[in-house]
């Protein structure tokens, strides 16, 4: 186990360096001194001087690589070319915005899809079944954003029922007690979490389905039908462990999906995360933000794919990773 | 199986009769997707003739063999029907349509549906109808070819892994790199840098940004099969390495790629929309879904069709592809349910 | 089933504990809680280098002018201007005006406002380090000194009606004891442009990324307690949300409510009052006069006066307004929008005529030779590129009219959208045949020099009109002595102007503000509606919840 997790930590952290590597050379590729298009002409030389100076631009290439991954060791992302701020502030801000929708949305998504999946599994081939495979169709097809704009609509401003937009109340925010504040993010992180999770849990649904329909049909299964042992137990013990472990894999495949989702989630719901600041970056040109960016969620959906395989490994030691 | 034939042919004809001068004015005047259209208008009613005209027993072998394969219930035939039509549409939209989708009319600006403006008119009073057909016919052209694209290096790629074990570790290792980038960010970093984006440009970086988990797919598939009876029966008879590949391997693969492929189209298409809905990615004034989505949101409440008729078109094209996908999922592997 | 649910019970239990916890109790008298919507982000809160609306409705809060612009944006000599800074000023002669800081304002760190600040506040500017954009626009000031600890003392290069505003209105005084310390290039990126320290009557308290800014009051302002005791800024990324939270109570005002159908929506809100107020804008479709291919030879077809004449006759501006804006904006009149007080000049226009046009052109020589529908003239086809940003809908529609009305006339015009960076980047370096513009300018018609001058060429001027006769004129107004000569020569520059028809002048869009009914004493300074926030109050008796929640520390 321990040798299993040197490994994967390894790797892991090789991968993310190739990652940041092809980052950083993707920037330089692109045509002209990335930060003199950025800048109004009318900017007088020393300035121009001085913020080449302060973003490295006037050294060789090599050195420059050199000094980024210095500072990146450091956690120092370098600064933006937009507000000269150091990048690491505003990541500081979202990194934990997005990381709680993409919980809320990963909840959402299993409860929502192993729920569904169950169902439809005991409910195979009648109309309940085809119902939901209709209703998971209809949410795997539909574009995230769209839905988020349809939920606001209804849910929000028509109903009420919940915030428009934001990850709290800017109002009371911080003014109330602790155990309130939490209530209150909880209470705007809904819709968003709803939106993403709903679309990404037809996936869940639609996979468990299968999943258990298969299980449903081994042998060791009607055996245990045979022996008489009362249906909720055999459910739980033999088909739920089986049918979970797919589910684990699934999480390590759903750390970028919710991520890219979370691109346009967030900018619908007004939700100050890392999507967001992505397409104001991409907006702005802003090299080193995007370059932050892309290494950050580089490693989290790493980080997400070394949990998956290490749950894998401790729910099912009889596995070997391929 | 006849009447079918029948129906196609007498509509094909219906259609050539109808929109004659503009089939001709596509052929002769148009881009080459307009060409395309107008070749496939005027293919349809042959294609229909030579299939009324095919001697009975070529016609039998081909329904007797690859029929039974097709067969896939009620879903896959939704599916194939709803894509076909989707299709179709986008294909023929420019010999189809009757207006001009950038034609301004502010006499009508905002009309409701009428005979002349099926769904309504626009914010210049420009037909919803030919604007979404086309903006359909966008997001196809580029999603097909970024698919097949995806296929193509994700099989290739997924094969050398399976049966050349010395590039297998390498080859993983950039797989797992890809896969490591949400492919938005991915697409978002690459866009920056990159200001104008054509079609072709757009459909070449989606494509290349697809194909990593196909060669998972594949390469897990190659993997079973290699040792199955007949690939060492084959590897025993001492058949030349392609050959052990197109006659044994690819055929098999051909179902799990087929699927993937449908699926990834819906994929792609709501990837592309999303990415318009941004503001990033194809740049006007070639029309997009996800662009009309965008400008229509702000109107949302007062008139939603401007952005719900497009929303509804995504909608429609993926749930057609996904069904398809399905379809051909429970028809090539019948013992999965 | 027959078993009961402990956890369940304990959970709703805490929730339910939770829930009815109140916040931080009353107000103690000093109350009022505003929530603001805006749109994009707040990226710095150093004033030299702020350079976007929301910005500005944030740092006026917290930095002071010397003197502010009355409401009806006179910016002719001193007439209107309400005392900030400066309690007094003196026009010692006509080139020198003397300014007596008021001796009770203060930083908000404590220390006094002196006149030091006022020289330091200049150097800043004037600075090429700091690149502020607002730089050159004080160039006709040649120095300002501290006489005394109190007086500051402006000197002019010449005299010129608008010397007073020129002295007032472009710089926020900064604070020199704080500031001197930061080396001035490293000042932009500094921790004062997020954590400011000002004059003026709110004091920043909270500031979380892309979500809120909190101000809060300062109650011993020395001009008098501010009106509402806590000012909190939403922002969202664009503005279709915008009114979703106005109509659902959580926030109040708005500044600028983007787009129509956001218009409509908010006047059916019955708690919140639009309020039209003229805008600084007026968008065109501008003609380059030189060739995008190589800059030092005029455009082929735009280089020709009584052509783009022709074309300007054969726009029908109101109705493109009309379809475009709706009731939103009024037919643009000149290079000015509707806020500048030269707006009101009467100024003859080119009129719409399109059999005239149509006659015009035959005349010029263009006909369609080769039967193709598109004039043509010595074997060049009346056809040209327009270019605009994808991101403004309004422009795009205004284009792809002009290129309807024009089609009949046999001139085609091809409308390309391009990305708001590339756009940018185009129009700065004048890569385009014609592009969809709008400017905002400042309230002085001086803006003008840099967008229309043959001096404006290296500035903003892009298109490149340049004709020596009208920045004569400009020049003239901008050195009139009084107000009569100076009306006169701005009357004649945009007559000559309007006869180049240098662009085409389309719209200019009104702005609608929405403000909560519970608010009095609203008044809006056109130019950036939050200069007179401080002052509005609420109506005794219309408090609402949120009002009473104030922050207990000061």
């Amino acid at each position: 186990m321990i040798r299993f997790l040197a490994i994967r930590l390894v790797q892991a952290v090789a991968i993310v360096f190739l990652v940041v590597t092809a980052t950083f050379f993707l920037i330089r590729l692109a045509p002209g001194d990335p930060y003199t298009t950025v800048t109004d002409r009318h900017v007088p030389p020393e300035v121009v001087d001085y913020n080449r100076h302060l973003f490295g631009f006037d050294q060789p290439i090599a050195r420059q690589y050199v000094t980024y991954l210095r500072r990146l060791s450091h956690g120092d992302l370098g600064l933006s070319h937009r507000t000269f701020r150091p990048v690491a502030e505003r990541i500081r801000g979202a990194l934990p915005n997005t990381i709680l929708l993409g919980f809320g949305a990963l909840l959402v998504n299993f409860a929502f899809g192993i729920a569904v999946g169950a169902v439809q599994a005991a409910r195979y081939d009648q109309r309940l079944d085809h119902l939901l495979s209709l209703v998971t169709l209809t949410l795997f097809s539909i574009p995230a954003f769209w839905l988020g704009l349809l939920a606001i609509d209804l849910l929000a401003v028509n109903l009420g029922w919940f915030p428009t937009g934001g990850t709290m109340d800017v109002v009371t925010g911080d003014l109330l007690p602790f155990g309130r504040q939490l209530l209150q993010r909880l209470h705007h992180l809904v819709l968003p979490a709803l939106t993403l999770g709903l679309v990404s849990g037809a996936w869940t649904a639609r996979y468990m389905r299968a999943e258990m329909l298969d299980v449903l049909a081994r042998d060791y299964v009607r055996t245990a039908w045979a022996k008489g042992l009362p249906p909720r137990r055999v459910v739980i013990h033999h088909i739920a462990r089986t049918a979970l472990m797919p589910i684990v894999t699934l999480f390590g495949m759903f750390v970028p999906v919710l991520l890219s989702g979370a691109v346009f989630i967030e900018y619908v719901f007004a939700w100050h995360g890392l999507g967001w600041e992505a397409a104001k970056a991409v907006e702005t040109y802003d090299y080193p933000m995007i370059t932050a960016l892309t290494t950050l969620t580089a490693a989290m959906v790493v980080l997400g794919n070394l949990v998956a395989d290490i749950l894998y490994r401790i729910a099912d030691p009889r596995t070997v990773s391929s | 199986m006849r009447r079918w034939k029948w129906t196609a042919f007498a509509l094909g004809i219906g259609l050539l009769a109808w929109r004659w001068s503009r089939i001709l004015e596509l052929l002769t005047r148009g881009s080459p997707l307009d060409r395309l259209a107008a070749s496939v208008a005027l293919a349809l009613p042959l294609f229909a003739a030579g299939a009324l005209a095919m001697p009975l027993e070529i016609r039998n072998r081909w329904v007797v063999r690859v029929a039974p394969r097709l067969v896939g219930g009620r879903a896959m035939t939704l599916g194939l029907v709803l894509s076909g039509v989707v299709c179709a549409a986008a294909v023929l939209a420019p010999v189809l349509i009757t207006r001009d989708p950038v034609a301004i009319d502010l006499a009508h600006r905002l009309a409701p549906p009428s005979w002349a403006h099926p769904l309504g008119t626009d914010l210049a009073g420009r037909d919803q109808l030919s604007r979404v057909l086309h903006g359909l016919r966008t997001s196809l052209a580029i999603a097909l070819p970024a698919v097949f694209i995806a296929i193509v290096i994700g099989t290739a790629m997924g094969t050398t892994a399976a049966f050349l074990r010395r590039l297998d570790g390498v080859l993983m290792r950039v797989v797992d790199v890809g896969m490591a980038f949400p492919r938005v960010f991915l697409l978002l970093v690459l866009f920056a840098f990159w200001r104008t984006i054509s079609i072709g440009a757009m459909t070449l970086i989606l494509g290349l940004t697809g194909w990593f988990h196909v060669t998972r797919l594949v390469r897990a598939e190659a993997l079973a099969m290699r040792d199955t009876e007949f690939m060492l029966a084959a590897r025993a008879l001492g058949l030349p390495a392609w050959r052990k590949f197109t006659r044994h391997v690819l055929p098999n693969l051909a179902a799990p790629i087929i699927v993937t492929a449908t699926l990834g189209i819906g994929n792609v298409i709501l990837i592309e929309s999303g990415l318009a809905y941004l503001g990033v990615g194809v740049s006007a004034p070639t029309p997009s879904l996800g662009r009309m989505i965008n400008v229509g949101q702000t109107y949302l409440f007062t008139e939603p069709a401007l952005a719900v008729v497009p929303g509804v078109t995504i909608l429609v094209t993926v749930i057609a592809f996904s069904l398809l996908g399905d379809g051909l999922h429970h028809a090539l592997n019948p013992r999965s349910r | 089933m027959s078993r009961s649910h402990p956890p369940l019970v304990a959970l709703l239990g805490l929730v339910g504990t939770l829930a009815a916890c109140e916040p931080a109790p009353a107000c103690d008298g000093y109350c009022g809680t505003a929530v603001i919507v805006t749109i994009g982000d707040v990226g710095t809160l150093y004033p030299p280098v702020i350079g976007t609306n929301q910005e500005w409705e944030v740092a006026d809060q917290i930095f002071l002018r010397l003197a502010d612009m009355g409401l009806n944006l006179n910016t002719v000599g001193d007439q209107g201007f309400v005392p900030k800074l400066a309690s007094s000023w003196t026009f010692e002669d006509s080139v020198t005006i003397a300014f007596r800081i008021d001796s009770a304002a203060r930083w908000q760190d404590g220390q006094p406002v002196t006149a030091e600040d006022v020289a330091f506040t200049f150097a800043v500017y004037r600075d090429p380090a700091t690149n502020s954009s607002a730089g050159h626009l004080l160039d006709r000031i040649v120095s300002v000194t501290a006489r005394d600890k109190q007086t500051a003392v402006f000197r002019f290069t010449h005299p010129y009606v608008e010397q007073f505003f020129d002295a007032t209105h472009h710089m926020r005084i900064l604070p020199k004891h704080i500031l001197d310390t930061i080396p001035p290039l490293q000042r932009a990126g500094h921790e004062f442009a997020r954590h400011p320290i000002g004059s003026g009557p709110y004091r920043l308290v909270r500031w979380v990324s892309q979500e809120a800014i909190e101000l809060a009051a300062d109650s011993n302002f020395f001009l008098g307690r501010p009106g509402l005791a806590r000012l909190i800024w939403r922002t969202f990324p664009d503005g279709t949300g915008m009114v979703a939270p106005l109509e659902t109570g959580e926030a109040d005002i708005t500044g600028a409510i983007i787009g129509p159908p956001n218009v409509d929506r908010a006047r059916q809100i019955p708690h919140i009052r639009v309020i039209e107020y003229p805008s600084p804008y007026y968008g065109y479709m501008g003609f380059n006069f030189r060739n995008p291919a190589d800059r030092t030879r005029p455009h082929p077809l735009f280089h020709d006066r009584a052509l783009r004449r022709a074309l300007t006759m054969a726009i029908d501006r109101v109705a493109i307004t009309r379809a475009v804006w709706g009731e939103y904006a009024v037919p643009a009149k000149g290079p000015m929008g509707p806020m500048l007080r030269t707006f009101a000049y009467h100024l003859p226009q080119i009129p719409y005529d399109s059999a005239a046009a149509r006659a015009e052109l035959a005349r010029l020589g263009w006909r369609d030779h080769d039967g193709d529908g598109v004039l043509d003239r010595d074997g060049q086809a009346l056809r040209f590129d327009v270019i605009a940003p994808a991101s403004s809908g309004s422009r795009i529609r205004s284009a792809v009219l002009i290129q309807g009305q024009l089609q009949p006339l046999g001139v085609a015009v091809n409308v390309v959208e391009l990305a708001p960076a590339v756009f940018g980047q185009r129009a700065q370096d004048g890569d385009f045949d014609a592009i969809m513009m709008t400017w905002g300018t400042d309230p002085t018609p001086s803006t003008i020099v840099e967008l229309w001058t043959t001096d404006g060429i290296a500035a903003s001027n892009w298109d490149a009109y340049s004709n020596p006769e009208f920045d004569r004129y400009v020049e003239q107004a901008r050195n009139a002595r009084d107000s009569t000569d100076e009306r006169t020569a701005w009357e004649a520059a945009y007559r000559i102007f309007l006869d180049d028809a240098p662009a085409i002048l389309l719209s200019s869009p009104l702005m609608n503000a929405a403000v909560h009914t519970r608010f009095e004493n609203v008044t809006i300074r056109p130019d950036l509606w939050a200069t007179t926030l401080w002052t509005w109050r609420i109506r005794p008796g219309a408090m609402i919840d949120r009002d009473r929640l104030v922050r207990r520390d000061p």
